[in-house]
């Protein structure tokens, strides 16, 4: 009996081959002519019979990114990378997914994962300098563009790339060079941009938002111009017009962190506290552990009377950060509310002397 | 009980938790907090007496000159470059004038802080506090700065009692100066069991009853706090201003300990002593030796606050304030932060 089983369901399985084969061939064919829908159906149904085929894994969660269906694309993607962990097609597309959804630092990791695999990947290269930008780690951004820079020094969407990492790392004089260099292929919306971010570098608010609005005017859809032109406006205390800034930014890229974290600035100085929190916490989806956001959300809860919320977010985040003077202030703030004055006094204490520590750098600096 | 009773008469015929109400029971608070700086903390312009003294004001800087000056029942403040000038009619003054006064007008529907105030040291007009630095490149900009319609807010909302909001940019009904109501919260509900009869409903929290630190906060609703000090500075003499974020830095200061408190010295409904021998029983409170952690001061007997708590003068504001950062302080001393 058990010997007739198997013969019926090796009968079955050689069968089903030519079967899955043409319905690989079907679901690429459908993906090639832009019908996603067909295509998920079918590459669905040729992985029940092959489910560890890698190509129709990748191509599945290509047409569902395509369609919008970004979490069943990354599930699809992570079984390709179970199948195969240094699949670089896999991790290429797997960070486009996350970076697609605001979640930069997971694009970020798949994408350093992927560079080694793909050492001259230009596409990969940018995109992970470009995370390393809306991370704010600019030091690796310009580490991965400078041997870029060598190689292709006429290329406009590498200077702007490199030139933003300069300004933003307050490297002024490199950054004015590849200004420069933008300038010279004549007036862009990238360069007022770049030159308005050192503007801002230098307090000049006014010039900035004068770059700003030209920016804008070029190109209305430039990523950050929007972002950028509310921080002029948040600057000069031209808070309503910088809302309207930081919310067209999100209409072009709705996981912008700067627009998303301002927007909670805004709100919670006009003690909209329910809309500054769903703001900081979707800033901290996009930068998970992001200190400043964690901050801003101790402060919410301590404003709402969620003291003890807030002790316990402040604690950590001293623990992890010793040195953020405005959480120590927070806490000996909750200290106080809970009535644990010694804790109160620690905090102070720790807080002076940071304060002190900051005076006697700035002396030496001077 | 017949005094109740007519009293609840009486304040049936006024309005909530007015100031002339509360002093219906309070007389001595009230009494004293008519001539209190915080009840003088805002006043319409015309009724600036350092406006209506001074009807010719003026200063100078680089190309641009500021003035204020009568016209009619109006005060114009007015800024010009020596070709085009800037008019405003200043709707409202800010501060009792103690150390300044600073004016608020309106063009275009929209608030602007004058860049100049009125010193009383000084007996004119200069630089309103963080103007100086600003950028002048205009007319407009050299005027004044546009105050965005939440700071307006938080600007009466501190100076003013009661305002009510409408759809317009600014106040439609306040009532100018702090007012019991602004630190006793409740006083309205408290005022209004009392019209019922109703003692135990008039039951209101003794403010007096709290610890240093529930003290300081409620003060910082208006005046900031330590933490608002100690996160966004100002650094440098500059924060000699902000008392109570120096007096916690001292080492006297005890969040619980009341004979630290603002109140312990300073009376809120009344006024401001210049006289630096009235707080030296403040000071003797702990520091005869009552306290077994207090020193007793080997120099002096009395004037404590002139080695104690020294006068600094901030550039600019033509006021010598007292440093409530409580702490033997030497000539030639570094100025803590």
């Amino acid at each position: 009996m058990r010997s007739v089983l198997a013969l019926l369901l090796a009968v079955s399985w050689i069968v089903a081959q030519p079967q899955a084969e043409s319905l690989l061939k079907d679901a690429i064919t459908a993906h090639q002519s832009g019908d996603y829908s067909s295509a998920i159906r079918l590459y669905q149904e040729y992985l029940k019979v092959r489910p560890d085929a890698l190509d129709a894994l990748s191509n599945l969660g290509a047409a569902l990114a395509h369609e919008g269906r970004f979490a069943e694309a990354m599930a699809a993607y992570n079984r390709a990378l179970k199948i195969q962990p240094k699949n670089p097609q896999a991790l290429v597309n797997l960070a486009l997914a996350y970076y697609k959804t605001g979640r930069i630092s997971e694009a970020r990791e798949e994408l350093e994962a992927a560079l080694p695999l793909l050492p001259k990947n230009q596409q990969v290269t940018f995109l992970l300098a470009d995370c390393d930008l809306r991370l704010g780690d600019y030091k690796k951004a310009i580490a991965l563009l400078d041997p870029w820079e060598k190689e292709m020094p006429n290329d406009l969407g590498l200077s702007y790339l490199l030139g933003t990492a300069l300004i933003r790392d307050q490297q002024t004089e490199r950054g004015a060079k590849v200004i420069d260099r933008i300038l010279s292929q004549g007036d862009s919306a990238e360069a007022r941009l770049l030159l308005a971010t050192a503007k801002l570098n230098a307090h000049d608010i006014a010039g900035a938002r004068e770059d700003l609005e030209k920016a804008i005017e070029l190109n209305p859809r430039l990523p950050e111009a929007h972002a950028y032109a509310g921080l002029a406006m948040v600057s000069a205390g031209d808070f309503g017009a910088a809302a309207a800034a930081f919310r067209a930014e999100l209409e072009l890229d709705p996981y912008n962190f700067t627009s998303m974290f301002q927007l909670g600035m805004i709100a919670k100085r006009d003690q909209h506290f329910d809309e500054a929190l769903s703001r900081f916490e979707r800033s901290l989806a996009v930068h998970p552990g992001d200190a400043a956001v964690e901050y801003q959300i101790a402060t919410v809860q301590l404003a709402t009377d969620k003291v003890e919320e807030a002790r316990q977010r402040l604690e950590k985040l001293v623990q992890e950060s010793p040195r953020f003077l405005e959480a120590h202030v927070s806490l000996a703030t909750v200290y106080y509310r809970l009535k644990r004055r010694e804790d109160g006094d620690r905090e102070r204490a720790i807080v002076r002397q940071l304060t002190a520590d900051q005076e006697t750098q700035k002396a030496a600096g001077k | 009980m017949i005094r109740w009773f007519l009293l609840a008469g009486q304040l049936a015929a006024w309005g909530t938790a007015s100031a002339q109400e509360c002093g219906l029971c309070h007389r001595r608070e009230a009494e004293a907090a008519k001539s209190s700086p915080m009840s003088h903390a805002l006043q319409p312009a015309r009724e600036s007496d350092f406006l209506k003294n001074n009807p010719d004001l003026g200063f100078r800087s680089g190309n641009f000159v500021y003035s204020v000056r009568g016209e009619g029942d109006q005060l114009i403040y007015s800024v010009t470059d020596g070709t085009t000038s800037m008019n405003a009619p200043i709707e409202w003054a800010f501060g009792a004038g103690i150390v300044g006064q600073t004016y608020l007008y309106r063009r275009g529907g929209a608030w602007y802080e004058a860049s100049a105030s009125f010193y009383p040291e000084a007996k004119g007009l200069d630089w309103t506090p963080g103007h100086a630095g600003r950028p002048h490149r205009n007319l407009e900009e050299a005027a004044g700065r546009k105050i965005d319609p939440e700071e307006v807010r938080r600007c009466f909302g501190c100076h003013s009692t009661g305002a009510i909001w409408g759809p317009a940019s600014g106040p439609e009904a306040l009532t100018a100066g702090v007012q019991c109501i602004q630190c006793h919260v409740g006083a309205d509900r408290h005022a209004a069991a009392v019209k019922r009869g109703d003692a135990a409903g008039a039951a209101l929290p003794k403010l007096a009853a709290r610890e240093t630190e529930e003290l300081g906060n409620l003060c910082s609703k208006c005046h900031p706090s330590w933490a608002d000090i100690a996160t966004n500075g100002p650094r440098g003499t500059g924060n000699v201003r902000f008392q109570f974020y120096r007096l916690t830095n001292s080492r006297c200061y005890d969040a619980a300990d009341t004979r630290i408190a603002c109140i312990a010295c300073h009376d809120p409904h009344g006024g401001l002593s210049e006289d630096s021998s009235t707080y030296d029983s403040k000071c003797r409170q702990c520091h005869p030796g009552v306290d077994t952690r207090a020193k007793t001061c080997p120099v002096s007997k009395g004037d404590c606050i002139a080695c104690h708590m020294p006068k600094v003068e901030v550039p600019g504001l033509h006021y010598q304030f007292t440093d409530h950062w409580i702490r033997a302080a030497k000539p030639g001393d570094t100025y803590p932060n």
